[in-house]
């Protein structure tokens, strides 16, 4: 290696670093631990063994009984008990609470276990359970990527629809993006005359108009929904200022509605669409549209076919930015959304913090990405100015 | 091309443009362009002229008076209703059409039908020989090939009039001097009135059948080329458009517009034409004489001989520039074709100095001293 060449790798040495620290790790991290499913191999290693040659048909040999009531013994030690029982339950559900039952019918339990484990544990004589353990056995499973689309697999291994009151992940994605492509079109609106209009200001005026813009960009975007939470509560200014002007005889439920959504989600997300937007328009300039006027094209034509696909760059830009953030957000919905506003990161945060399924998360935040990285290459075809996007 | 009798095209009748409400770049214009004329606009930045065009244009609206096309008032006729074809400085070619599609853009506004915009764009790049290239977009051409589009897409709808502002001031020398017979052999095809604005006085000399100088939102003077170089009527004229001897001196004896004029007390007095006005004995006059009006020998006929000393010596291929101190005159810069001479010249040599008292004019007064222009 050259010297030139080695001073040029060490240079971006720092930002190769941070790409695989930041990006490519957790990246595959989460890949990984969407299909991963070690649980049930760490506790019952035994047990797995003997049902590996087992055909599913029917009950499983003696042997195995005996190899389970040896797992569940050594595991009582460790923690590989806890997780597997629920993993298992997430697959199956009561299938935790058969397992700690047989745990502790085998304190006072002699072999042979296939005899006597029947009698004080009823629901192991059936297949079902056997079949649960054997079908997890597999170092990987697609089962948490099944259930983020709302399919999961039956005992005997087939792939099926989950029960209808449990199918919520589809409905879910379809709400993120719903909530999303809204959210990035009344950007896309609002933005485009606001930065047309600051565009065309003074240079003077136009610092000023977009400190209106910066400053809450500037601010925390917790401090934002709150204040928008103030706002639209059932006593908040807005509905005591209706109530005022007579406009309404009692007060609107804003508050926990998509109506509230929108409008914080829209409110803190704007000035990711007015910034490249403005940054494009202030490099156009007056003189296209001199040239088309020049040419003989009313003013809408000079918008429309001049001004409208030459700016467009930056309503790409922007869009894909409030598109990318929306489909993930998560405090505004949280804070000012009802039940039915929550979009996919309540249920990841969900999934986190009180379920602690990894694998469910790992599952959703991927096919989040892949949604989310479909729609932009659907998106790319049918938007001009997508496919060639410069950074404002 | 000014074809006297007709009514002329454009009439700017007492236009004042005025910005921020204190800054007066046009000051009571009165301009006529005839019809089918190629009249230039040449000043030097901020005299006004870009304002004047971007008037016409219906860019800028005037502060007062009023500009008529054909006898009516364009006051409240939106740009894209007045149909000028326009040139602009940095082409404003549409990006993100073709070339054909660029030109097809002011055709499609008329709502011309498919078949007469393909033909008639067809036959417009093959004016400006761009036939070949249709299809590129402008950001794949060159600069001079943009310049060439942007003169096509100004010209395929037959637009009553052209304007153009500074259309060749991106371009590199040897292409300038190219488009500017290119711009004037179109001129000539097409008979088409055009109103070029230039800060560059070769290419006003050039392209124009008249020109009118700016300075100061005012025109200084207006006439054809050969006039308006030759014969100019004040001094930021005279050295605005070519380079000139300066000299300022006092009056002797003034007879029409013959005058005598003394540059250094007790010094030769030179014989000078004057440009215009009256002066008196003993007035302070500024005189003016271009180099290549400055002769090598003691001509016939010329009323100003002296000898000079070679001071320095320039080579500039086709013609030398002399440095000359003329006791009591001063120095003179002299332009002298290589061509008709084998003689080498030498710093120190004495050599004949002359020109003709028509060539050198005197201006009353002394003008600004700081306007001395070499472009």
């Amino acid at each position: 290696m050259s010297k030139k060449s080695r001073i040029s790798w060490l240079l971006i040495a720092p930002l190769l670093a941070l790409v695989v620290a930041g990006f490519i790790l957790p990246i595959g991290y989460t890949m990984v631990k969407a299909v991963k499913n070690p649980e049930v191999t760490a506790a019952l290693p035994r047990t797995v063994m003997v049902l590996d040659a087992w055909d599913g048909q029917g009950m499983p040999p003696d042997s195995a009984w005996d190899a389970l009531a040896d797992d569940i013994e050594e595991s009582r030690r460790g923690r590989e008990f806890g997780a597997m029982t629920r993993r298992l339950n997430f697959e199956m559900n009561g299938a935790r609470s058969v397992l700690m039952q047989t745990r502790r019918a085998l304190g006072s339990l002699e072999p042979p276990y296939a005899q006597s484990l029947p009698v004080a544990v009823p629901e192991l004589a059936t297949p079902e359970i056997w079949q649960l353990i054997k079908n997890n056995s597999n170092p990987f499973t697609a089962s948490f990527l099944l259930r983020a689309v709302d399919l999961q697999f039956t005992p005997d291994g087939r792939i099926e629809a989950v029960p209808p009151g449990t199918a919520i992940f589809l409905d879910l994605f379809k709400r993120t993006f719903w909530i999303s492509i809204w959210v990035t079109v009344i950007c896309v609106v609002l933005a485009y005359p606001t930065a047309y209009y600051i565009s065309s200001l003074s240079n003077r005026a136009a610092s000023y108009a977009m400190l209106l813009v910066l400053v809450p960009f500037w601010t925390s975007i917790l401090v934002r929904t709150t204040a928008w939470f103030i706002l639209l509560q059932r006593e908040g200014p807005i509905n005591a200022g209706l109530q005022a002007a007579q406009i309404t005889s009692e007060p609107l439920q804003l508050i926990f509605t998509r109506f509230a959504v929108y409008v914080a989600m829209v409110h803190v997300l704007l000035p990711f669409q007015i910034l490249p937007l403005y940054s494009v328009m202030k490099r156009q300039g007056t003189s296209m549209l001199r040239a088309a006027a020049s040419l003989g094209a009313p003013p809408w034509r000079q918008f429309l076919l001049v001004y409208l696909p030459l700016t467009m760059p930056g309503v790409a830009a922007g869009a894909v930015i409030v598109f990318m953030l929306s489909v993930g957000f998560y405090v505004t919905p949280a804070l000012v959304g009802g039940l039915q506003d929550q979009m996919i990161s309540y249920y990841i945060a969900f999934f986190t913090n009180q379920s602690i399924n990894f694998g469910m998360v790992a599952a959703l935040s991927l096919l989040l990405l892949v949604f989310t990285g479909a729609l932009i290459l659907i998106a790319r075809r049918f938007v001009p100015g997508l496919g060639s996007l410069k950074a404002g | 091309m000014t074809k006297h009798g007709a009514a002329p095209l454009v009439v700017f009748d007492n236009v004042d443009k005025v910005y921020d409400g204190s800054t007066k770049v046009v000051d009571a214009l009165n301009l006529q362009i005839e019809q089918g004329e190629f009249l230039t606009l040449l000043g030097p930045s901020g005299s006004g002229k870009t304002t004047t065009l971007m008037m016409l244009a219906g860019f800028e609206a005037p502060t007062r008076g009023t500009i008529l096309f054909d006898g009516a008032p364009l006051n409240n006729v939106p740009t894209y209703k007045r149909d000028f074809g326009i040139v602009f400085q940095n082409y404003a070619l549409f990006p993100h059409m073709t070339v054909a599609e660029n030109l097809a853009f002011p055709l499609r506004m008329r709502r011309e039908s498919a078949a007469d915009i393909e033909t008639r764009v067809q036959r417009t790049l093959g004016m400006v020989k761009l036939d070949a290239l249709k299809d590129r977009m402008p950001t794949q051409l060159s600069g001079g090939q943009q310049q060439r589009v942007a003169l096509a897409r100004a010209l395929v709808f037959e637009p009553r009039m052209v304007l153009m502002d500074e259309p060749l001031g991106a371009l590199d020398k040897q292409l300038r001097e190219h488009m500017q017979l290119e711009i004037k052999r179109l001129h000539e095809e097409l008979g088409i009135a055009m109103l070029y604005v230039t800060h560059d006085q070769s290419e006003a000399l050039t392209m124009s059948d008249r020109i009118a100088v700016f300075d100061e939102g005012r025109i200084q003077q207006i006439g054809s080329p050969r006039d308006v170089y030759a014969r100019p009527q004040s001094t930021f004229v005279a050295s605005f458009m070519g380079e000139n001897n300066r000299l300022d001196g006092t009056v002797q004896t003034a007879q029409g517009h013959d005058v005598s004029v003394q540059i250094t007390p007790g010094g030769p007095t030179v014989r000078a034409a004057l440009a215009g006005g009256t002066v008196q004995v003993a007035d302070t006059v500024t005189l003016m004489v271009r180099p290549e009006c400055i002769r090598l020998s003691h001509e016939d006929g010329a009323a100003n001989r002296f000898d000079g000393r070679i001071a320095e010596v320039v080579y500039h291929g086709d013609h030398v520039r002399l440095s000359l101190v003329v006791d009591g005159v001063g120095t003179l810069v002299a332009r002298h074709p290589v061509s008709e001479t084998g003689t080498e010249f030498t710093p120190g040599d004495i050599v004949p100095v002359s020109w003709s008292a028509q060539q050198m004019r005197a201006f009353a007064g002394k003008g600004p001293s700081n306007t001395s222009n070499g472009d």
